[in-house]
């Protein structure tokens, strides 16, 4: 079933595309204005990377969740679909300006720094995920617009902490600093998880125990 | 008409129904919980934060500066955005549209709803700047705002609310909050940064270092001015967005956009 959503297009228009006009935007600006390579590319990816993660905080919201709750296709796995479908318009346009900027970088930094900016988008998606997928576990209908100030608001205390600095710059810092960010992706991806699931099913334990009560009555 | 209006006249009736509007779009933004993101970030960064130099006044005044003019604007936006578009989100606009106010006085109530108390606490973290100045004596001179500086934060702050509900009257879709806010910021960086004097052109203070570039001179107060002049468009714009109002919309938003720019011109050297 979840083949035929995808190539029948279903999912694909019911997703929302606008919030990611502003990351094809500077894709298409950094391609232009970085043919010749980029003197920031640390800034450079990471200004995609966010525009990507703000971009992709608005997948989560369904309109048509409501109607297809009776549907035998569960609405965690709905959901689970949608987040695989954005992921496959982020990574390759992740995967191909890492391509096109990276070479700008010292060739001994380059996989260092591939990699930590990785970490810091996979982080700042596993954290813009887990925001929407709570909010709507706890009834808000369209928590997308909710994820941008909560994505802000992280990257603000993040870069505002002076003893365990996380947007650092290439050098000594790099490895410890992308750490912690492998600690925010596991922690947001701890979250997602448990926010994913389907509020309506219930746990064996729970079950059991209103049968039991059942029974009583 | 009632019996209080048939002594007040129409219009003290209007004005007062417009003021509990008002009121009621300014509960709604402070109530707003995303708003409420803004306290616990600013505590748990300033308590984390290490302060090499200790805190003293000096760190209040930069802490209540950063906080009132960079980060506060960035979640007002949204939060102003989700008020402005709480109508069409709940899908209550068809039952709006029969209320015996109109369309454009509701935005006018929203837009004021929204500006006058940011532009209240914007008042008030000015207020605290100038009077951590008054009593302290080390804070570094570079640091120190000019009055005309500081009178700009109620503006930053009243300017982000309008900015949301500009977007939410004239983007009514997903993600119109996170185009609006890129445009605004993102985009404002790169179109402005191009020049010497741009930061004298965006909705920010002009004493904020902008990536590195010394500022250049200019006139504060009438930056000041300027950005009374772009909270002023937003207003018009948000207002009479709706298609039968265009004509209004060139008639009053034309003076005042031209009175901005001439004032944004004036403020250079």
């Amino acid at each position: 079933m979840a083949w035929e959503l995808v190539r029948r297009g279903h999912l694909a228009r019911s997703l929302r595309l606008a919030p990611f006009g502003p990351a094809a935007v500077a894709v298409v600006v950094l391609l232009v204005a970085r043919r010749r390579g980029t003197p920031d590319v640390v800034g450079d990816l990471r200004l995609l990377g966010l525009l990507l993660a703000l971009g992709s905080g608005y997948v989560i919201d369904d309109g048509a969740a409501v109607t297809l709750q009776a549907s035998p296709y569960g609405l965690a796995r709905r959901l689970w679909l949608r987040i695989g479908v954005a992921a496959a318009v982020v990574i390759p346009l992740w995967a191909a300006m890492l391509a096109r900027l990276l070479p700008s970088a010292p060739a001994s930094d380059r996989w260092a720094l591939g990699l930590g900016l990785t970490v810091e988008l996979a982080a700042a998606l596993a954290v813009v995920w887990a925001v929407a997928a709570w909010c709507r576990r706890h009834g808000v209908e369209y928590p997308g617009i909710i994820t941008t100030p909560s994505l802000l608001a992280m990257l603000f205390l993040t870069a505002s902490l002076s003893p365990a600095p996380m947007l650092v710059g290439s050098g000594p810092q790099w490895t410890s600093a992308h750490g912690r960010w492998a600690v925010v992706l596991v922690v947001a991806s701890c979250v997602l998880a448990a926010g994913m699931r389907d509020p309506v099913a219930r746990r064996p334990f729970t079950d059991r125990h209103s049968r039991r009560e059942r029974q009583r009555a | 008409m009632t019996v209080v209006e048939s002594v007040t006249g129409p219009r003290t009736a209007i004005s007062r129904r417009l003021a509990t509007l008002i009121g009621r779009e300014a509960r709604h933004l402070a109530r707003h919980p995303v708003l409420w993101l803004i306290p616990p970030i600013v505590v748990v960064t300033t308590s984390l934060d290490g302060a090499s130099a200790g805190r003293n006044a000096s760190y209040w005044y930069g802490t209540v500066f950063v906080a009132a003019a960079f980060f506060a604007p960035l979640i007002v936006l949204f939060a102003a955005n989700l008020v402005a578009s709480s109508a069409r989100r709940s899908r209550a606009e068809e039952m709006l549209s029969v209320t015996p106010t109109t369309d454009t006085r509701r935005t006018l109530a929203m837009c004021l709803g929204i500006a006058l108390p940011l532009a209240g606490t914007g008042a008030i973290a000015a207020g605290a700047m100038a009077l951590i100045d008054s009593r302290a004596t080390n804070i570094q001179a570079d640091e120190l705002l000019t009055t005309g500086e500081l009178a700009q934060l109620p503006f930053v702050l009243a300017g982000a609310g309008l900015l949301g509900v500009l977007g939410a009257r004239w983007l009514p879709f997903t993600g119109g909050a996170l185009i609006t806010f890129v445009a605004a910021t993102l985009g404002g960086t790169v179109v402005f940064g191009r020049f010497d004097s741009g930061i004298w052109w965006m909705w920010w203070s002009t004493s904020t270092t902008f990536e590195g570039v010394p500022p250049v001179p200019g006139e504060p107060w009438l930056h000041v001015a300027y950005l009374a002049g772009l909270c002023a468009c937003a207003t018009v714009a948000a207002v009479y967005r709706d298609r039968t109002q265009w004509t209004r919309l060139a008639l009053v938003g034309g003076p005042i956009l031209a009175a901005t720019l001439a004032v944004g011109w004036l403020q250079l050297p």
